[in-house]
């Protein structure tokens, strides 16, 4: 009998203790949230109709930003944008409440509004708000960034980007920039723009020869640079240029870091061809890692798998490796990989020579699977990128039809392309302003 | 002159004879001729009224919860109090024994309508009354119950962020489009209208590498060419070992380790 009140105290603190120690370090996914997923064997794909509001405003910065909004809607394929023709009737002031009657007839399922005006002489106001129409008059979303007037376009960028986020659970990338290297007189240079192809601006020495540039941590530009026919040293540019202290001797021709920026990797010139290097992103404890007589290009993927240009001599014709093996189709001479962090999974997205010295656009998963070519008959298309959200894929292109040659944006949504620029070059990168 | 006289006078009675004979023969055919032809139009058999089945197919996206505020108890409407109606007249101009003989303006209101009666002397009189007025409109109803929730809600659903609801329901839609491509419907094998009538049920284990490791159909359709296709479809899933679509990074856990799948074709085109 005495027993028993002793038990139960010892139960009374050690069960708790017990059940404490089995309960699971985080809890399992809500699974009922996808309830029952249908399957019909119909390939037809449903587009959300979304309408971004006229604005009567004439404020310059108005103006800017809702055109620019509507630009990156219009260039994500996300949505089917409702044209501004079809708007109806009605007052369109920022205070106006959203017609819902009026929009949903026009099958809208999201409407957007934008605006900017003046907060004091210096700075302005941007507003984004969305409106699911099933929801009501009442905004699910609301951003409002107060930023100088100069920053305009790029605050419309960031005002979509936090729009797609917030109606798709992916943020936009619109608020970036590109890289990449060109012609330039004898030599050339690195130059620098914004995703949508505003603000082109050198940013290597006019006199020497840069190569392969690329956006390292921190959104600061890296390249490879020669001074008078000088080897290749590795240039860092967070505004002025200074050399990275690398343990080579030789020429290093291009470098790459990983999605933490914790990683560095370089190829080097070696033994008459060259070698791809890993190692911390401050250069230190590089090792190698190809093991192909000739290797360049190397790039990371997001999950942290290394990609580069591997072939010569006894490998043959150059291929894509990624972590040591090859994942490009054998036969097809491979070249300047990039890794795509798609809403449908991570894509490898590489060239293939065809005939006629044309270059063409292939895309496969990971490990090289499901290969799928991107580009046919369109000239010669080069170096992609793709945007840090995914969504879209940058290349040169040398086509004469439709635009004509440039720089072209394809949405992996759509499957459709603009052109953003009539600049051609080569080592394109892309990545988010910091 | 000459001409004729290259023929010989039997020669030209023939000639007239077998023009005559000729004239006479197509005065005969025109007089004689007549339609026979006929096209019957073809009677199209009148439409039969053929019964077809509904089935309502219950959209499984994370539907939006009913919420609001509770609102304080009120009494029913016919028991509200309700304001006074107040009868209004427009305000117009009669002819009246009792004007003076010199006024300095004139009424500008419109001129009273012949054997209309005059309004009350207490009346409310106002410069213009609608004729017609506008049916009330019907106020929208806030939910009654005092949960987190969306006015739009219904009282199954689960979620209450409708932002979360909107992007889970688009990746919904994106691993639909995963599995429809991979199914190919049974068309040529099944009547069209026995084909919509099928339904199955699958429960599928989704790997940590996002691919399907295993499934289990959980209800049958119980034709074996449907329930066939839809394993051989789910048998080639498994070993291709295709990743499934990577849920949107701010609604990271919507995708677990199992997903439920229903094969079924609504339509025949």
């Amino acid at each position: 009998m005495r027993i028993a009140p002793i038990l139960s105290v010892v139960a009374a603190v050690l069960l708790p203790e017990i059940c404490r120690a089995q309960a699971p370090a985080t809890p399992p996914p809500d699974e009922t949230v996808l309830g029952e997923i249908p399957v019909t064997g119909s390939t037809a794909e449903h587009f959300v109709k979304l309408a971004i509001l006229p604005s009567l405003s004439p404020d310059l910065e108005d103006v800017v930003v809702r055109g620019v909004v509507r630009r990156d809607f219009e260039i994500s394929g996300m949505f089917d944008l409702i044209p501004d023709g079809k708007a109806p009737s009605g007052l369109y002031g920022f205070d106006d409440p959203v017609d819902v009657p009026a929009w949903s007839n026009l099958g809208a399922e999201v409407v957007v509004k934008v605006a900017a005006r003046k907060h004091d002489t210096k700075s302005i106001e941007v507003f984004g708000v969305a409106y699911l129409l099933a929801h009501g008059q009442e905004p699910v979303f609301q951003k409002k960034l107060v930023v100088p007037a100069a920053d305009v376009r790029v605050t419309a960028h960031r005002i979509t980007d936090a729009l797609l986020g917030a109606l798709t659970g992916r943020a936009g990338s619109f608020a970036s920039h590109m890289t990449y290297a060109a012609p330039w007189g004898q030599s050339r240079r690195v130059l620098t723009m914004d995703a949508d192809g505003h603000d082109l601006v050198p940013r290597s020495p006019e006199k020497d020869t840069s190569v392969a540039p690329t956006w390292g941590p921190a959104g600061t530009l890296y390249y490879s640079e020669s001074h008078e026919y000088s080897p290749f040293f590795v240039m860092k540019d967070g505004g002025t240029a200074e050399r990275v202290n690398l343990p080579f001797p030789t020429s290093v021709y291009s470098v790459a870091f990983d999605k933490e920026g914790t990683k560095m990797a370089v190829a080097v010139a070696e033994n008459s061809g060259s070698a791809i290097y890993e190692g911390n992103a401050d250069g230190s404890e590089m090792k190698k890692i190809s093991t192909t007589d000739l290797s360049t290009h190397p790039v990371f993927s997001p999950s942290g798998k290394l990609a580069w240009v591997g072939g010569g001599g006894k490998q043959g014709t150059q291929r894509i490796f990624v972590d040591g093996k090859p994942v490009s189709p054998s036969g097809f001479a491979a070249s300047a990989p990039a890794f795509c962090d798609t809403e449908e999974g991570v894509r490898l997205v590489f060239t293939v020579l065809v005939g006629n010295d044309r270059q063409d656009l292939v895309m496969t998963n990971e490990r090289g699977g499901g290969i799928a070519r991107l580009t046919q008959n369109q000239g010669s298309n080069t170096y992609p990128a793709c945007s840090p959200d995914g969504r879209l894929l940058a290349f040169f292109t040398t086509r004469t039809q439709g635009a004509g040659a440039g720089l072209y944006v394809l949405s992996l949504k759509r499957w459709t392309t603009q052109k953003i620029s009539s600049q051609i070059g080569e080592s394109l990168r892309w990545a988010r302003l910091p | 002159m000459n001409t004729l006289r290259s023929f010989q006078p039997h020669e030209l009675a023939l000639a007239a004879g077998f023009a005559v004979i000729i004239e006479c023969g197509l005065s005969i055919l025109l007089a004689t001729a007549s339609n026979q032809a006929h096209i019957k139009a073809i009677d199209e058999a009148p439409p039969e009224p053929v019964p077809i089945e509904v089935k309502p197919i219950l959209d499984d996206v994370p539907m939006l919860k009913l919420g609001g505020k509770r609102q304080r108890a009120k009494l029913p409407d016919m028991w509200v109090k309700k304001p006074p109606v107040v009868k209004r007249y427009e305000a117009t101009s009669a002819p009246t024994p009792k004007a003076p003989e010199k006024v300095d303006k004139l009424p500008d209101t419109p001129l009273t309508k012949l054997n209309k009666e005059p309004p009350p002397p207490d009346a409310s009189i106002a410069k213009k009354v609608e004729e017609t007025p506008k049916p009330d409109e019907k106020p929208t109803e806030e939910p009654n119950v005092d949960q987190p929730g969306a006015a739009d809600g219904v009282k199954e659903g689960t979620e209450t962020d409708p932002l979360k609801a909107f992007a889970v329901s688009q990746y919904r839609i994106k691993i639909s489009s995963w599995f429809n491509s991979r199914f190919k419907r049974p068309s040529d094998e099944i009547p069209c209208a026995e084909l919509k009538k099928l339904r199955a049920s699958v429960t599928a284990s989704i790997s940590g590498e996002r691919t399907v490791s295993s499934y289990s159909i959980t209800k049958p359709s119980g034709n074996a060419i449907f329930d066939g296709r839809v394993k051989s479809t789910l048998d080639a899933i498994v070993s291709g070992g295709s990743e499934l679509p990577p849920p949107p990074p701010d609604y990271a856990d919507v995708l677990g380790s199992s997903i439920s799948v229903a094969f079924f074709v609504p339509s025949c085109e």
